[in-house]
């Protein structure tokens, strides 16, 4: 049962649509604004008032205003009615792709190579805006779940989201939603010892191993075993050793992420960027290689039925923006139909009906 | 088939880009937005203007009598739903918009800005639109008080015409006779459009620029 169903007003201008998922402190729906379509709605299971709300968002707030292209841009905040009393709750941006997390799975076992450069190029390039601040705006929870796939006119653009939230979470919710959030933790975060940015630049890196190799760094595969600390003893292996199309270049920015002590690692998002960034230059200028033979499985029946609405739906005037995001979320569900629908959907983004 | 090409680039004053446009080969709807106001409000209204313009025209008669009419209240409209929107009020969220639909060897112009609209004939480049602005303020613009007017305005297409539809980020720092050589260039439509918002980029703009190109 969730706090908000389908239907339920929300206040004059928005309507719950659907639920898009949960968490052990938030539901997040999709809600429909009268007036700007489709948006995020982050509803929190026990902040209730208005204050606390606004509270949690303090540093998401911040860099919402600083408008950057791959910061989630957040509406409004307040509260609303719910069957258990007020909740707080804030609106953001609708990102029709989804998170990592279904990019992931779509592209199971491994992510190509020059999408997670991409991937993490983009997440670094938000999170340094936030590391460049004064003092430092860490985001203490980057996660497959909290980084965000979208596309505009220009290609795919990653929004990272739920800046800051983790810092004023409880411990105790913490600890029953953070099965998944654990595994992208560095070291001294599960040891107590504090955040920092470099904490962040960790669990960058994590993602990045892990949509490339379909494996946790420095996961042994034994039971629980994100909750030892001995696992941090052994060597990690570079994702090259599962992937062989990760350049030695990448390899190299990945592993420096990886680094047990903290001051070993790129001190900051900006630091990652930076190197990530090189590499790009480089790759650029290589000869191209040889497509990956994707062994591409045949859409699903829900994305193929999500392509097909979106086909139809753009001839309809007013609606081009909500087939493009019917597109979006077919894209990442499926390579197939990223491979065969992603012009499109640019063009789209562009403002061309075609 | 109508050929067409769209650009839109972010000017340097805020991160997003708040001009919409759409480009609608199939229906011969063609339109750049120039959305006003602060933080998310500039952009979101841009794209209300969009949504409900694209739908809005789609029923409309370009050849018939009252066509001024029409799109008069076809804009009115849409002008109100954008006081609507307004987060913080009516009045403090805005656009600039410049519309062309071609339908049957004719051209509709429509505008309400500084958004503009060129027709480029035989090497001579014309504009077809005055701007609404007085001391640098937008005289007449979509989430105005009081009735809207638009400048209306039919015209005869020839073989090999080229329309551009443009915002203020590109006129503000290229002169009409630049745009109007780039325009009469010939080659693909897309690099057009690259070299237009190029221009803009190198005159120096802030501002947001947006520019659709339209063979039609």
């Amino acid at each position: 049962m969730t706090l908000l169903n389908s239907g339920d007003r929300v206040s004059d201008t928005l309507v719950i649509d659907r639920l898009l998922g949960e968490g052990a402190f938030a539901e997040v729906h999709r809600v429909q604004h009268e007036y700007l379509g489709w948006q995020a709605m982050k509803l929190f299971k026990r902040v209730a008032s208005k204050e606390e709300t606004k509270a949690m968002l303090g540093e998401a707030r911040l860099l919402s205003t600083l408008g950057h292209p791959n910061i989630v841009r957040l509406f409004e905040a307040s509260t609303v009615q719910t069957p258990e009393g007020l909740r707080g709750f804030f609106t953001m941006e609708y990102v029709a792709g989804g998170s990592l997390e279904r990019l992931a799975a779509a592209h199971r076992p491994s992510v190509p190579t020059d999408l997670v450069a991409e991937v993490m190029l983009q997440i670094a390039s938000g999170l340094a805006v936030a590391h460049d601040q004064d003092p430092p705006i860490v985001h203490r929870d980057v996660s497959l779940a909290n980084v965000l796939v979208g596309y505009d006119g220009s290609g795919m653009r990653i929004r990272v989201s739920d800046f800051g939230l983790a810092k004023r979470a409880d411990p105790f919710t913490r600890l029953a939603s953070a099965q998944g959030t654990y595994a992208f933790m560095a070291p001294e975060v599960l040891r107590n010892q504090g955040y920092s940015c470099a904490s962040d630049v960790w669990s960058v890196g994590t993602i990045a191993y892990l949509l490339l190799t379909n494996h946790f760094p420095f996961d042994d595969g034994a039971q629980f075993s994100s909750y030892s600390f001995a696992r941090f003893a052994k060597p990690l292996l570079p994702p090259s050793s599962y992937n062989e199309t990760v350049d030695r270049e990448l390899d190299k920015i990945i592993m420096a992420t990886l680094e047990v002590d903290r001051n070993n690692r790129p001190a900051t998002a900006r630091e990652l960027y930076d190197a990530l960034r090189a590499r790009k230059e480089t790759v650029a200028r290589e000869p191209i290689q040889a497509a990956q033979n994707s062994v591409a499985r045949p859409p699903t029946e829900r994305a193929k039925k999500l392509a097909e609405e979106a086909l139809s739906l753009r001839y309809v005037p007013g609606q081009l923006n909500r087939a493009a995001d019917l597109m979006e979320e077919a894209v990442n569900l499926s390579p197939h139909l990223r491979e065969q629908h992603l012009p499109k959907l640019l063009l789209w983004r562009r403002g061309v009906i075609m | 088939m109508i050929e067409c090409a769209t650009l839109s680039c972010a000017g340097s004053l805020h991160p997003d880009n708040q001009d919409r446009l759409l480009a609608d080969p199939e229906r011969g709807v063609f339109l750049v937005v120039d959305g006003m106001g602060g933080l998310a409000d500039a952009a979101a209204t841009a794209g209300i203007v969009v949504s409900q313009l694209s739908a809005a025209m789609n029923a409309v008669d370009v050849h018939g009598p009252d066509v001024r009419q029409v799109v008069t209240g076809v804009l009115d409209k849409v002008n109100a739903a954008v006081r609507a929107a307004a987060r913080t009020g009516p009045g403090t969220t805005g656009a600039a918009v410049a519309m062309v639909v071609v339908r049957d060897g004719r051209a509709l112009a429509v505008h309400l800005g500084d958004s503009r609209i060129y027709l480029a004939r035989n090497g001579k480049v014309t504009r077809l639109t005055e701007d609404h602005t007085e001391d640098g303020h937008l005289t007449r613009f979509l989430g105005m008080g009081g009735e809207v007017s638009p400048d209306v305005s039919l015209h005869d297409l020839r073989p090999g015409d080229r329309i551009l539809l443009c915002t203020d980020g590109l006129t503000g720092t290229v002169e009409d006779r630049a745009i109007g050589a780039m325009l009469t260039r010939a080659g693909d439509l897309n690099r057009v459009c690259r070299q237009l918002v190029d221009a803009a980029t190198e005159g120096g703009t802030i501002d947001d620029t947006s520019v659709v190109v339209v063979c039609p």
